[in-house]
């Protein structure tokens, strides 16, 4: 006899989040990038059900990649939004024109 | 004299009074075929569209001045080979024996534009764009290439084994590799770079670099863009060129990528935004959105979108581009028009967009080896699109900034984007909600 399948798993909510702050500060790219990964990282430290991947990140659109837990993804997306950022969903998209 | 642009035949034109302008490379010389017929286009007459004529009446009108060609190709020259009329180029294709092609240059309304490899390309080609937009007189007179200008091509890769293409860099950020190219960053790349004789890009000696952010069909992500945007910055990009965009229609209409931006400030404005304030021109394509967007409104869903422009298309510092016919210079009909979701005026400006002939990636082999020697009808193709005119505005803003550097000017964004706005855009009477300041016009 054969079991019941597993339960399927939801998968986790693939966003990417920006912060508009002022525009990242530095004499060269490399600083500029630096400096603003020290305060994002500080700003997205305590956020829950929220995975970042940091290698993601993007200097020109003030990005970074990240994972919400599938089961908490709206609750972690409204608490982000209340910091002032914004989250998109990464999405696959025909875009040329 | 009979001018002959990129013919393969310098031995058969020797001494026949014939003008050799550019001869085709060694490789391409060894291999053509010793009988001595020439591919040529005929140009007979430079009419345009008068005000209100409309296309078959202007058809008629360009037949009736190449009717008599036709006859003397037919009767006086005998001519075996298939005559292929361009109306909209006032223009023939065909292919003359030296003997054929002295008796026909003796009509004084005839004018040999180019003669090429074999088989013969349609006479709708970047050669109707470039003239379009002036680029002949302009680079004839200053002898700008983009020489020594950085131009990253943000899209879904770039054929580097095409022959008439020198790519210099090759990075991706869409997962894909880069030695998959795409068509489309293929055929933008040629517009800007080209180096062919008959099919010259706008600025072609420009140090290209392939920002593969797309995959080969044309799909990919905006964090891949905006990573794109970043490569090309660490690269040290002069001119940025995109031909991508996510609409605003919602995903309940075909083709809706259901983008929001409100005011100018998503990652993929923002990141078009810092990368001028970085020192980078951003030229974008405005979007080919304008027939469905109308479709949407006629079917009650005018509301459903703020604006028809794409993102990145409607960032602030983004140099938009809209598309317009060439000869007529009358708006595509599906150049996205302005303003965007926060009523800034745009596009700033139009170029051709319809029908333009560039390379394609070459065919490959089992193995995916690119087949070099395709014939030419297989390395260049045809496509439209807002897409289309902006590489042609990105080599546009190369040519002005390495005429910038020459002359010690000024070679930051704000000062090549005033140059271009204010030295080489014509208004061309049409709605500037879709065609902007006017029509791109280096001369």
């Amino acid at each position: 006899m054969q079991g019941n399948p597993a339960p399927r798993q939801k998968r986790p909510v693939h966003v990417s989040i920006q912060w508009r702050a002022a525009r990242p500060a530095g004499s060269s790219r490399a600083d500029r990038k630096a400096a603003f990964a020290a305060d994002f990282r500080t700003l997205l430290g305590a956020a829950e059900h929220v995975y970042v991947d940091w290698d993601s990140l993007s200097l020109s659109a003030q990005t970074v990649e990240a994972f919400l837990d599938a089961d908490h993804a709206d609750s972690a997306k409204a608490r982000l939004e209340a910091l002032g950022l914004r989250v998109d969903p990464i999405v696959d998209r025909r875009i040329i024109t | 004299m009979i001018r002959v642009q990129g013919t393969r035949l310098s031995a058969a034109l020797a001494g026949s009074g014939t003008e050799l302008i550019y001869t085709a490379a060694p490789e391409l010389r060894a291999a053509a075929s010793p009988v001595p017929v020439l591919p040529v286009v005929l140009q007979a007459g430079q009419l345009r569209p008068a005000p209100g004529e409309r296309w078959p009446e202007f058809k008629n009108r360009v037949a009736e001045r190449l009717g008599p060609l036709i006859e003397r190709l037919n009767y006086e020259v005998g001519t075996a080979q298939e005559i292929t009329p361009s109306y909209a180029g006032n223009a023939l294709a065909t292919a003359l024996t030296v003997d054929e092609l002295a008796v026909v240059t003796e009509h004084p309304d005839i004018v040999v534009q180019f003669a090429d490899l074999d088989p013969l390309l349609p006479v709708v080609m970047m050669d109707d764009a470039a003239t379009d937009i002036g680029l002949p007189a302009f680079t004839g007179a200053t002898s700008l290439t983009g020489a020594g200008v950085k131009v990253a091509v943000l899209d879904s890769g770039i054929d580097a084994a095409h022959p008439a293409l020198v790519v210099s860099t090759q990075v991706e950020t869409c997962g894909e590799p880069v030695v998959i190219p795409g068509t489309h960053g293929t055929h933008c790349a040629g517009i800007l770079a080209s180096r062919d004789s008959a099919l010259r890009g706008v600025a072609p000696h420009v140090e290209l670099i392939d920002v593969k952010v797309l995959r080969a069909n044309g799909t990919g992500r905006h964090t891949a863009v905006t990573r794109g945007v970043d490569e090309a910055l660490d690269l040290g990009a002069d001119v940025l060129s995109m031909s991508l965009g996510f609409n605003h229609l919602p995903v309940s209409i075909s083709g809706g990528h259901g983008w929001t931006c409100p005011d100018g400030t998503c990652p993929l404005c923002l990141a078009v935004d810092n990368a001028v304030a970085e020192g980078a021109m951003v030229v974008v394509a405005a979007g080919n959105e304008h027939e469905r967007c109308q479709q949407a409104r006629m079917g009650g869903a005018g509301l459903a979108y703020d604006t028809e422009l794409g993102c990145p298309g409607q960032a602030a510092r983004a140099l938009t581009v809209g598309a317009h016919h060439k000869k007529s210079y009358a708006p595509a009909w599906f150049s996205s028009s302005g303003p965007t979701a926060y009523w800034n005026p745009k596009p700033e400006l139009c170029a051709p967009g319809v029908d333009i002939m560039s390379t394609i990636p070459l065919p490959r082999d089992g193995e995916g080896v690119p087949q070099l020697n395709a014939q030419r009808v297989l390395q260049f193709g045809v496509m439209s699109g807002t897409s289309m005119a902006t590489p042609i505005v990105a080599g546009a803003c190369a040519l002005l900034i390495e005429q910038a550097r020459k002359a010690g000017e000024a070679d930051d964004p704000d000062a090549i984007r005033q140059r271009l706005l204010g030295q080489h855009v014509v208004p061309v009477g049409g709605p500037v909600n879709v065609l902007g300041a006017g029509r791109l016009r280096m001369a």
